[in-house]
């Protein structure tokens, strides 16, 4: 595709190989968004007007709300290059600790919102851990995360001794419903996570170092970064996200159990790979993510509303993960992947 | 390995030492500690059970510590064993009883399953191969993808008609307190022992893990072995998924999914290094036993089901930061 003039100097030959890679770049950006409009458009066609209608937009915006927090999360981890894996063990860990904290059914316990506090703190404590395992006893992220998703789907399940507690707390039990300019208060608070997110990544040293160490760890290293201290931060972000997760879950559910992690890991990780943020790390960011949790959700929602098989729907998403890594993983005759 | 040791320093050949009989010196420790305090725990019966229920983690790990042998990882092993499984008792109760011999059914229903593996592992090799996608995130999109197939096949459990029953007669045979599956199990990852130490095959496999480019560099067919790997790997799942349903002569699609970790946590302790290029099939057998007893001692005790996780998921990272290369400085781990 590039048509390089053979009369060109050295000098003039680079530029426009920049300038391509440039363009190449910008279109791969759009391309998301292309996506978007065009699943709009292909559900409006097959389900009727009443896709895009308000309440069916509101319910999108009331379903990507917990898929979003978490997937924010993971695009952190994702930008750095590494993986977390163990989304679904801390999401319904969190959920549960929170569940048995506050007012409920099983317990005796009332802590009210300290209980969502505590919960975040033990999913925070968990992303501490896998990052510390992966950062200073070298285990590979992936690996290292999806231990702990059974740690943690341990912990949360030992937590309630199988019997999921119902949140009694009059004031935890309205949220739900209540809403603040007629969007739900959880959509706010995944609204707000988002800012926070997008607050890190663009204005703080943090934020920067993160696409400095996924792009190439021995630069930051080289200036006196500390890359270690960043890879552990990024992991503990994305703890502290994966409980607010699994807090949202549980208010949203009205008990605490530790199925509300599952099949979290996967929406997530295809709406980040989708949105645009590439595996190989470096390259993305939170407000890819948010177009990729609309694509994820539009997707969800529509083949919800065309009636099919939520079986089909998993393995769509495992298709829709394989399909976007191989359109964006790097494909030198060099690269060896593992 | 010894001479290995002799240029290391102290301390990391002491690791290394550990490493080695880490598993050989748990399954001591976990077995002296159980019989003396569980009086049944070395009975007939509970060994007759955990012997059992090795059988098919013991195939899956021989497969693993193959495709790990040179760098990669499968995390889509449990689903392809659970869509076999289902697939066998589906198979046998829609066509068995046409073939008029339960044996002959249950030979054909082996057949459909195996060739499901074997399609199942070339095309993760072909993606992971070919397409340069990351073993690891390849193999979890086919993991959602098996695990969703294994429920659409069938939602709950289904049991196999009694006059099909004799076909998995074989799978109650037993040699005193050692039963005929633990035994084709044992002949199966040998056979994959020797397939890696004594063939041209196996040793491609551990220069690949050693060092792709130079084994790429020195003429051998770095994919074509990949990808072989992984076909014998997803053939091996689906034995074991044919395995569980001969034990419990019924199917249920998630019968796979505890398996993954297991078996990681297996060939771990078994001292296969998920760096590639280090390890044995040898070690996996030992592996295999530390996992089974730990899992049989802890139902045992009546330790929660639920904090069995916990231990798992630590026992693995523990195995794995043992095994783990701390030698090369500055290598990149991510």
């Amino acid at each position: 595709m590039i048509k390089l003039n053979p009369a060109a100097s050295i000098t003039e030959e680079f530029a426009e190989k920049v300038r391509n890679e440039n363009r190449n770049d910008r279109l791969m950006k759009l391309a998301p968004i292309f996506v978007l409009i065009a699943l709009v458009m292909v559900f409006t066609a097959t389900c009727g007007v009443s896709f895009i209608s308000g309440g069916n937009l509101l319910n999108i915006l009331n379903q990507m709300a917990l898929p979003l927090v978490v997937a924010l999360g993971l695009t952190f981890v994702i930008m750095l290059g590494s993986i977390d894996l163990s989304i679904d063990g801390t999401v319904g860990m969190a959920g549960s600790l929170f569940a048995c904290l506050v007012l409920n059914s099983e317990f005796g316990t009332n802590l009210g919102l300290m209980g969502a506090v505590i919960a975040v703190g033990a999913s925070m404590l968990c992303g501490l851990a896998v990052g510390l395992c992966h950062v200073y006893l070298k285990i590979p992220s992936f690996m290292a995360s999806f231990a702990f998703m059974y740690i943690c789907k341990g912990i949360g399940m030992v937590s309630y001794q199988g019997h999921p507690p119902t949140i009694q707390d009059p004031f935890i039990k309205a949220l739900p419903t209540a809403s603040f300019l007629g969007i739900p208060f959880i959509t706010w608070v995944a609204i707000a996570m988002f800012a926070l997110c997008y607050f890190i990544q663009e204005r703080t040293a943090f934020g920067r170092h993160i696409y400095a160490v996924g792009t190439n760890e021995s630069i930051p290293r080289s200036v006196g970064v500390s890359v270690e201290r960043v890879k552990v931060g990024v992991f503990t972000l994305a703890g502290f996200l994966f409980g607010v997760a699994g807090v949202i879950g549980a208010i949203r559910l009205g008990q605490g159990q530790i199925a509300i992690g599952a099949g979290k890991m996967f929406p997530a990780q295809a709406a980040v790979v989708v949105g645009g943020t590439s595996l190989a790390g470096g390259k993305g960011g939170v407000t890819n993510t948010i177009v990729g949790v609309l694509i994820m959700t539009v997707l969800d929602n529509g083949l919800l509303v065309l009636g099919v098989n939520p079986n089909i729907r998993t393995g769509i998403q495992g298709v829709i993960i394989l399909v976007s890594v191989i359109l964006t993983v790097a494909r030198g005759a060099k690269v060896i992947s593992k | 390995m010894s001479t290995k040791n002799k240029a290391l320093p102290g301390k990391r050949a002491i690791l290394d030492n550990i490493m080695e009989y880490f598993s050989f010196s748990a399954i001591i420790i976990l077995l002296l500690a159980l019989s003396l305090t569980q009086e049944n725990f070395l009975g007939e019966i509970n060994l007759k059970n955990l012997l059992r229920d090795t059988a098919p983690l013991m195939i899956m790990a021989a497969g693993m510590t193959m495709v790990l042998l040179f760098g990669s990882i499968d995390l889509s092993m449990g689903a392809v064993c659970s869509v076999s499984n289902v697939a066998f008792v589906h198979f046998m109760l829609a066509y068995g009883e046409s073939f008029g011999n339960p044996l002959l059914a249950g030979l054909a229903g082996l057949a459909v399953s195996l060739l499901f593996g074997l399609c199942s592992g070339l095309t993760l090799g072909f993606i992971h191969v070919k397409l340069k996608v990351p073993s690891f995130i390849a193999s979890l999109g086919f993991m959602s993808v098996w695990q969703s197939v294994a429920l659409l096949i069938t939602q709950g459990p289904e049991s196999m008609k009694k006059a099909l029953w004799p076909a998995t007669d074989w799978y109650k045979i037993s040699f005193g307190v050692v039963g005929l599956p633990l035994v084709l199990a044992i002949v199966i990852i040998l056979l994959v022992y020797l397939l890696t130490r004594f063939t041209a095959f196996g040793k491609a496999v551990f220069a690949i893990g050693g060092n792709e480019r130079a084994a790429r560099v020195a003429g051998i067919h770095v994919d074509r072995t990949k990808i072989m790997v992984f076909a014998l790997n997803g053939v091996l799942a689906a034995l074991a998924g044919v395995f569980l349903a001969a034990n419990l002569r019924s199917s249920a699609p998630t019968i796979g999914d505890p398996f993954t970790l297991k078996i990681v946590a297996a060939c771990a302790l078994g001292g296969t290094s998920l760096a590639g290029g280090k390890g044995s099939e040898l070690g996996t057998i030992l592996g295999v036993f530390t996992v089974a007893i730990i899992e049989n001692g802890m139902n045992f005790i009546g330790v929660d089901a639920y904090w069995q996780n916990v231990v798992f998921g630590i026992f693995v990272l523990a195995a794995i930061a043992l095994t783990v290369d701390r030698r090369t400085r500055g290598q990149i781990i991510k």
